[in-house]
């Protein structure tokens, strides 16, 4: 990791100095451990607080929506953030020529948050160490190992798509990348295995997770693809819903924004890490990559490339059409 | 506004009231028992012969409050700092039905909502909890109306405290008139000494529980001495210290600075904040209904929503995250001290633990401070 920042400062110092950019956005270390906060570099003495690692846990192509077409920006995006940066471009939302993107490599995913709490039963972590693929956590009065395939996000665990795709800037892969088990598996492996369970199998496992669901919007409102200026669930003329936190409002809201997301959401999970209440929602989006990907043979967003549902094309899979003899 | 400034000496007053008080003024009662660790149930099925339980509870991957049923669980403490939810939807719930109504002939027939509230202790609250409790009783009652659907349920709870020795990094309880120890807002108190609780009582009401620990031994002065020492111990856990002694003067000179920016930059927005935070309250109301009927329900509402303050005319005068952000801290800590006299937060550090870009109020009460001793 530490090679990794090393090329970035040398970029974000070109970009910067050579004022190719107004601010660079990557991340620095917040108030808590594992919780990074954004970092706008506007100035070369920023720099040094630039981090990179397995904890930049937020989507930073989402604060590029606020700002005005024209504007210059650098962003540190890692291939999943790139993607959702390719939609945003796709849908006329930002400019390409705005952003520089430097683009990294991203070797085992982002830790989630939430699976350490959950591992710890929500007890307070202060301070935590790495040592290799052991992650040891220390609050009062306990000290626990936990391996970094267990606290992973669920969709960096499968994840092969990990160098990126579009960039200005590419940091160079470090040796210990290279090293990473090797990917003979199905990106769509735990799909796949939810798949095989009954129906009322898999509505009691989202009914479970959706009560604890409280409307606070931060997951749609970490996803860099929802930015409807008017969300359906905030409109009141007409009301689509009725803001109780009844399950079948939690349900309603959830469902309806998975499939404004189908064929468009990448997959960087910083939904699910936003989420205060530790809701496992992944699947629910990772279904719909998988049926785009089935139906359309399009799993994997590119530039340029209209999305699968915003668009027609004349061998569109139409099996429910009814076919004259 | 009439009373808009208030004058220096009560100013002062206010806030020595406020300052870090262990042992506030309404607590004349010497009931102080103690109460060993292994005959904790049998206190716990003492209470539950009158009153429903309120308590820490293990819950899946977390501790939360819930109802407890000691006939068939055995009750002890779980090992716990504080929860990551606060008790307070026990009497303000997220969702509460006020009245149906269904149509009858050409009509509209009301029916009153029939609760049926047994007397309850929330047992096993933090200070800082305990303390939002006040504050929502001064939210609730003021004005001309005392909320009913709120009372009806907090005139029937009584507040039994766990005294914090471990106090979260999060934690600033200290700068907002709180402390570990504070028993303000209690109805009586534990204090844990490792083998032994102390109970002791704090308030009026409190002196029911007396009939539940008589059996018990008198605390003696070494009890005292090590409670002190771990109220002392406590409080030097705690991290983070500010001196807000003049933050409503501060926020005045501060609502058009360019502060509000830098502070809500990384705000994405969502209500994680508010629905955690055990003093917000502010609620919406809605109908839900169908062609036969309905209900009117109060909901929890956010003001960090951008649908908040929109108005019917399309205009939104807080349109943007800065204005909100601005508004948040500016309730808890200008318009509360204008309104009641009182601080509108607690310090129990959730709004900073649940953020997901970790916006830190401490951080932004800094800059506010640090901003105001500039001008």
């Amino acid at each position: 990791m530490e090679e990794i920042r090393k090329s970035l400062n040398v970029i974000v110092k070109s970009l910067i100095s050579e004022k190719k950019v107004e601010y660079v956005l990557g991340f620095e270390e917040g108030t808590l451990p594992l919780k990074p906060v954004p970092l706008y570099i506007e100035k070369e003495e920023d720099i040094d607080r630039l981090i990179w690692n397995e904890y930049c846990n937020l989507n930073l192509v989402k604060f590029l929506l606020e700002e005005p077409h024209g504007k210059k920006i650098g962003i540190i995006l890692k291939n999943c953030e790139i993607r959702s940066l390719i939609v945003l471009i796709n849908e006329k939302q930002i400019n390409r020529e705005d952003i520089v993107i430097i683009g990294v490599p991203c070797s085992y995913g982002i830790i989630d948050i939430n699976k350490v709490s959950k591992l710890l039963d929500g007890k307070e972590f202060t301070e935590f160490k790495k040592n290799g693929n052991d992650y040891t956590f220390k609050g009062v009065g306990f000290k626990k190992i936990i391996k970094l395939q267990d606290i992973l996000s669920d969709s960096c665990a499968y994840c092969k798509d990990k160098n990126p795709v579009e960039y200005d800037y590419l940091v160079e892969t470090p040796n210990e990348f290279k090293k990473i088990k090797d990917e003979d598996f199905d990106e769509y492996f735990d799909v796949i295995e939810f798949e095989k369970k009954t129906p009322k199998e898999r509505w009691a496992y989202f009914k479970k997770e959706l009560e604890k669901c409280t409307l606070c919007m931060a997951c749609r409102n970490a996803c860099p693809l929802c930015y409807c200026k008017l969300c359906f669930i905030d409109s009141n003329q007409p009301q689509w819903f009725d803001k109780t936190d009844d399950l079948s409002e939690k349900m309603l809201f959830h469902m309806t924004r998975a499939i404004h997301l189908a064929g468009r959401c990448t997959g960087c999970e910083a939904c699910t890490r936003a989420c205060p209440e530790g809701i496992d929602i992944h699947l629910l989006y990772k279904k719909l990559r998988k049926m785009t990907k089935d139906r359309w043979k399009v799993d994997k967003i590119e530039l340029g490339e209209p999305s699968v549902l915003g668009s027609y094309k004349i061998d569109d899979p139409q099996e429910f059409m009814v076919k004259e003899d | 506004m009439v009373k808009k400034r208030k004058k220096k000496k009560e100013k002062q007053e206010n806030q020595n009231n406020q300052k870090n008080q262990d042992n506030p003024k309404d607590q004349q009662y010497s009931i102080e028992k103690i109460i060993p660790k292994d005959k904790f149930d049998s206190l716990i099925k003492g209470l539950y012969k009158d009153f429903k339980l309120i308590v820490p509870k293990e819950a899946e991957n977390e501790i939360e409050f819930d109802y407890l049923d000691p006939e068939n669980e055995k009750y002890q403490f779980p090992e716990y700092q504080n929860l990551r939810v606060s008790p307070k939807k026990f009497l303000f719930p997220q969702k509460e039905v006020l009245y149906s109504f269904e149509k009858e002939g050409t009509g509209i027939k009301i029916k009153e909502k029939e609760e049926k509230i047994d007397d309850q202790i929330i047992f096993g609250i933090r200070s800082c909890d305990a303390r939002s409790y006040k504050i929502l009783d001064t939210f609730f009652s003021s004005g001309k109306y005392s909320d009913p659907y709120y009372f009806s349920k907090r005139n029937k709870t009584l507040l039994i405290g766990l005294a914090c020795n471990d106090p979260m990094s999060t934690c600033f309880c200290t700068s907002v008139g709180g402390a570990p120890f504070s028993s303000e807002g209690l109805d009586a108190i534990l204090y844990d000494l490792g083998d032994n609780y102390i109970f002791k009582i704090i308030s009026e009401k409190g002196i029911i529980f007396e009939k539940y620990v008589k059996e018990y031994p008198d605390v003696n002065k070494v009890d005292l001495k090590k409670k002190e020492e771990l109220a002392t111990s406590a409080r030097g856990k705690i991290q983070f210290e500010i001196n807000l002694d003049n933050i409503e003067k501060d926020l005045d000179s501060l609502f058009e600075s360019d502060i509000w920016t830098k502070v809500a930059r990384r705000c994405l927005s969502c209500g994680a904040c508010s629905y955690v935070c055990p003093t917000c309250h502010c609620f919406d109301v809605q109908d839900k209904s169908d062609k036969s009927g309905g209900k009117r329900v109060r909901i929890w509402d956010n003001c960090q929503s951008s649908i908040f303050t929109l108005e019917a005319s399309g205009h939104n005068p807080r349109n943007s995250g800065k204005e909100r952000t601005r508004q948040r801290i500016y309730h808890k800590f200008n318009y509360y001290l204008k309104n009641y006299k009182i601080l509108g937060c607690v310090g129990c550090g959730r709004c900073i633990k649940v953020c997901p870009t970790n916006r830190d109020l401490r951080e932004s009460l800094k800059i506010v401070v640090e901003t105001a001793e500039k001008a």
